[in-house]
């Protein structure tokens, strides 16, 4: 009987995933076709042009990154936008993260007012370059705080303008990322509180001087399928939910925050391992309790660029994190699921993120456990069960088509239709490799947090970014 | 077996099966047929962009190498000859042509806005018939194009008859209007800031950025007094813009308007007009500015300090130093140190004794502002308002007071 009533429930849910789907893909391509008819080539000269164009703060945590910190740092300087710092938040390193930067870009101790407008583990000093061509870089050294969020906390407060991007200082950013990211917030009737736009794996892109020169899809396998899915999620869940101004998220890896906000909010939590999804959650509810309009915004410009986890082991690690963070989202923010007081946030954001997300990979694992059952007992109606099966793996087809359309109308990024193929021969063979590992490394995420009670931040091992052979020969 | 008993065998089937397997089975045929049309035009798409690409690759520099003949001419050539010459070398003008050439022009024209000036720019545009390519695209095509060709016009400064743009500027589509109205300023040979005279010219951050681009670049010498719409506009983005030029464009004459803005209910508006006061240096506010300070919003009250010090009387000293004595927000002490400290002699003077005196974190905030390598908020501000370089010629500090550069 239980089983008859989890195989009706399990369609409804899948057909709901489906419908849901349908919905946010055509908001997606309505949302790239707006972002197509409203912006001009010449609107990031315009931007450059002028003065009321407002200054950004660029803040991004280090953690031992030896490896490419100095490429990362050339990189966030060389970005166009008229007025900006970069402030890098050395977050206690114990390797030689702070000594490369000393070095290579001149700093020296600064005598510095920080005033702690959001808490975070203790703040030592501040360096600034006495060389004039890296005057708006800023070093923020600090104790250890064990998170991210700690550490970006500390970057906000010593940050000066009123915006203020977030980004991962292992990120490469395309030059142009500010002008583009900064448009929907100076073009906008209500307040736009935080933008976001999409990432992708740097992994086999070419880099010289800290820029992408030639993207290029992943090699690896692992990587490859994350670019995929980054596509996936950016492009057609986030855009799409932009649409409806019902953003659940704008990444820790590339997010345009408005400041004060983000102050009154309270910052990023400390001990969160969703960081991202945390602020935005406590931005929007600030901005409800406060009777204000807002908008969170997303834009489908491939801005930045970050280094996949090559190996399944980092991906586990963290995947893990992304679990247990969202887990600890939905224990901390649990007031505001199904609450009318928090309107799109309470009643459609958090409740679709915890029906199709959260809860996801457990009516998956549950499924795949009694398909098991059955076929053990011999009591699969194999004929029927190949549609069933066609039924979703045909769609899960069509979305990843979809965004690979979206991604080629916004940007040409590959060169050709071959490497574009590439990618899409993933789409056919990710619901066997990739989505059943997504799972399992899920439902290991919330054990940890809800009986091992285990939850570390982790590190992310980088390989640094491959060196073309004739810029290695220059340099030698 | 044919086709008919091969669609019998299949309704068959469909009659017996479950709904929920009809159902499935309906779906496998949706999600075919859009999974083929999307591949199909993702790879067409490609395709088609890679061509243009390397389309105008091929021939960008040498539509740049023609128009620059053209330009350089010192005799002024007819409109056929230049239409001549451009077919000879490049065939029949197609649309795709006329973009490429468009876009090769606005590059050149951005790059040395002198080039608006030769003699053969206007025979350029007449002989390759630019005016009525684009009027064409504003008359027959979708709203893409429209703006584009909006854009396009007012980047080659090309006038179009008011009938042409006119039923776009009360477009119901609001990006059409907002273009529209931008472009109007620099294509109406008319009344091009009749715009302004309007209550529902609501004007976001981006068209004022927009805007003051046009302004600044095509009616640098034929401006309107800003003051008249800072005293007569009901839309306060409207009285914003008009604060925001009237302080970019130096319009002196508008000190009054300002000073009686000043009493505004929105505190928006209050800190623009502060600003502005501030890039006019008028002296006449500064009593009222102090007067006002203890009753404004936080920003308000930066502002007035960042414009005490910007106007520089030599006559805010005291007031700094008094307000930094009740003073107990860090951001706000740090800003009035600022300003005392770069106040002139007296102010350094002050600033000195402080530091004898100043303990923990008051200490750290002196330190700080007189470290040279902690950029000034003052110069900030200063390269904000015009990029490059400083927009008032501070006086030297050994001068007593600077009230004489006025």
């Amino acid at each position: 009987m239980f089983i008859h009533y989890f195989e009706s429930a399990v369609f409804f849910y899948s057909t709901a995933i489906i419908l849901l789907s349908l919905l946010l893909g055509t908001f997606a391509l309505v949302k790239t076709r707006n972002f197509k008819l409203y912006n001009h080539k010449s609107d990031d000269e315009d931007l450059l042009r002028s003065h009321l164009t407002p200054g950004i703060s660029i803040v991004a945590p280090a953690f031992n990154e030896e490896l490419t910190i100095i490429e990362n740092v050339n990189s966030l300087l060389t970005l166009n936008y008229p007025l900006f710092e970069v402030i890098i938040i050395n977050d206690g390193s114990t390797d030689n993260t702070l000594k490369l930067l000393i070095e290579q870009f001149e700093l020296e101790e600064t005598a510095y007012a920080y005033i702690e407008r959001i808490k975070t583990t203790p703040f030592k000093r501040i360096f600034k370059s006495s060389n004039p061509r890296y005057s708006h870089l800023t070093i923020v050294d600090k104790v250890n705080g064990g998170t991210k969020a700690d550490a970006s906390n500390a970057g906000i407060n010593a940050s000066q303008y009123p915006y203020f991007l977030c980004t991962d200082v292992d990120c490469i950013l395309d030059r142009d990322t500010m002008l583009k990211m900064i448009k929907p917030i100076l073009n906008s009737k209500s307040r736009t509180i935080a933008v976001g736009a999409t990432l992708r794996m740097s992994n086999s892109c070419d880099i010289q001087e800290g820029r992408i020169t030639r993207v290029r899809p992943p090699r690896s396998l692992i990587p490859r399928f994350q670019e995929l899915e980054y596509l996936r999620s950016y492009l057609f869940g986030k855009l799409g939910w932009s649409f409806l101004n019902c953003v659940p998220n704008v990444s820790g890896g590339l997010g345009l925050f408005e400041k004060e906000v983000a102050i009154n909010a309270g910052g990023y939590d400390g001990t969160s391992h969703a960081e991202d999804m945390d602020l935005l959650t406590k931005m929007v509810t600030y901005m409800i309790n406060s009777n204000l309009v807002y908008k969170v915004e997303y834009i489908p410009v491939s801005c930045c660029w970050t280094e996949g986890p090559p190996t399944l082991k980092i991906l586990a690690r963290q995947r893990i994190r992304w679990a247990t963070g969202l887990t600890q989202i939905f224990v901390v923010h649990r007031k505001i699921l199904f609450n009318a007081k928090y309107k799109k946030l309470g009643l459609v954001v958090f409740p679709i993120i915890f029906i199709f997300e959260f809860l996801a990979p457990i009516v998956e694992l549950l499924g795949l456990i009694i398909f098991f059952y059955l076929c053990f007992l011999g009591k699969i109606n194999w004929d029927y069960a190949l549609f069933i099966f066609l039924y979703t793996y045909t769609f899960s087809i069509v979305i990843s088509t979809l965004v690979l359309f979206i991604d080629n109308l916004v940007k040409r990024q590959y060169k050709s239709f071959g490497e574009v193929m590439k990618l899409w021969v993933l789409v056919l063979i990710e619901p066997f490799i990739y989505h059943p590992l997504s799972i399992f490394f899920s439902i290991y995420g919330y054990i940890k947090f809800f009986i091992l009670k285990d939850i570390k931040w982790g590190t992310m091992t980088r390989q640094g970014f491959e060196i073309k052979p004739e810029i290695q020969n220059s340099n030698a | 077996m044919n086709f008919s008993s091969l669609l019998e065998e299949i309704i068959f089937f469909f009659s017996f099966v479950p709904w929920i397997i009809r159902l499935a089975i309906g779906f496998i045929v949706f999600n075919l047929l859009v999974f083929l049309a999307l591949f199909f035009s993702t790879y067409f798409l490609i395709r088609k962009k890679k061509r243009q690409e390397a389309h105008y690759l091929a021939y960008e520099k040498a539509y740049k190498d023609a128009i620059h003949k053209v330009l350089a001419n010192a005799n002024v050539l007819s409109a056929s000859s230049i239409l001549d010459r451009f077919e000879t070398q490049f065939g029949r003008l197609t649309s795709v042509k006329y973009e490429e050439i468009n876009n090769a022009l606005i590059d050149l024209v951005t790059a040395d806005p002198k080039l608006y000036s030769c003699n053969n720019y206007t025979p350029l545009i007449d002989g390759l018939k630019i005016k009525k390519y684009l009027e064409r695209k504003l008359d027959f095509s979708k709203t893409a194009n429209r703006l584009k060709a909006m854009k396009q016009l007012s980047s080659l400064k090309i006038t179009v008859s008011d009938s042409k743009i006119l039923p776009f500027t009360f477009s119901k589509n609001t990006p059409i209007r907002k273009g529209a109205r931008t472009a109007y300023v620099v294509i109406s040979n008319n009344n091009p800031f009749k715009f302004f005279e309007l209550s529902d010219n609501q004007m976001n951050e981006w068209d004022q950025i927009n805007l003051l681009q046009q302004l600044e670049l095509h009616h640098k010498g034929n401006l309107p007094n800003f003051s008249n719409w800072i005293k007569y506009s009901k839309d306060p983005s409207q009285i914003i813009f008009s604060v925001r030029a009237i302080a970019h464009f130096r319009q002196q004459g508008a000190t009054e308007g300002l000073l009686q803005l000043l009493a505004t209910d929105n505190h928006m508006i209050r800190e623009e007009v502060i600003r502005a006061m501030a890039s006019l240096r008028i002296t006449d506010g500064e009593d009222k500015l102090k007067e006002i300070y203890s009753s404004q919003p936080r920003k308000c009250q930066v502002a007035i300090i960042e414009a005490l010090a910007q106007i520089y009387s030599m006559r805010s000293l005291d007031f700094f130093v008094d307000t930094l004595r009740i003073t107990t927000n860090a951001e706000l002490k740090k800003v009035l140190l600022e300003a005392i400290y770069s106040y002139g002699i007296a102010g350094r003077e002050v600033f000195n004794n402080l530091l004898l005196t100043a303990k923990d974190f008051d200490l750290i905030i002196l330190n700080h502002i007189k470290h040279p390598l902690n950029k000034s908020k003052f110069s900030d501000l200063n390269n904000r308002l015009s990029p490059g370089k400083e927009v008032f010629d501070y006086a030297p500090l050994e001068q007593p007071s600077p009230l004489s550069l006025l």
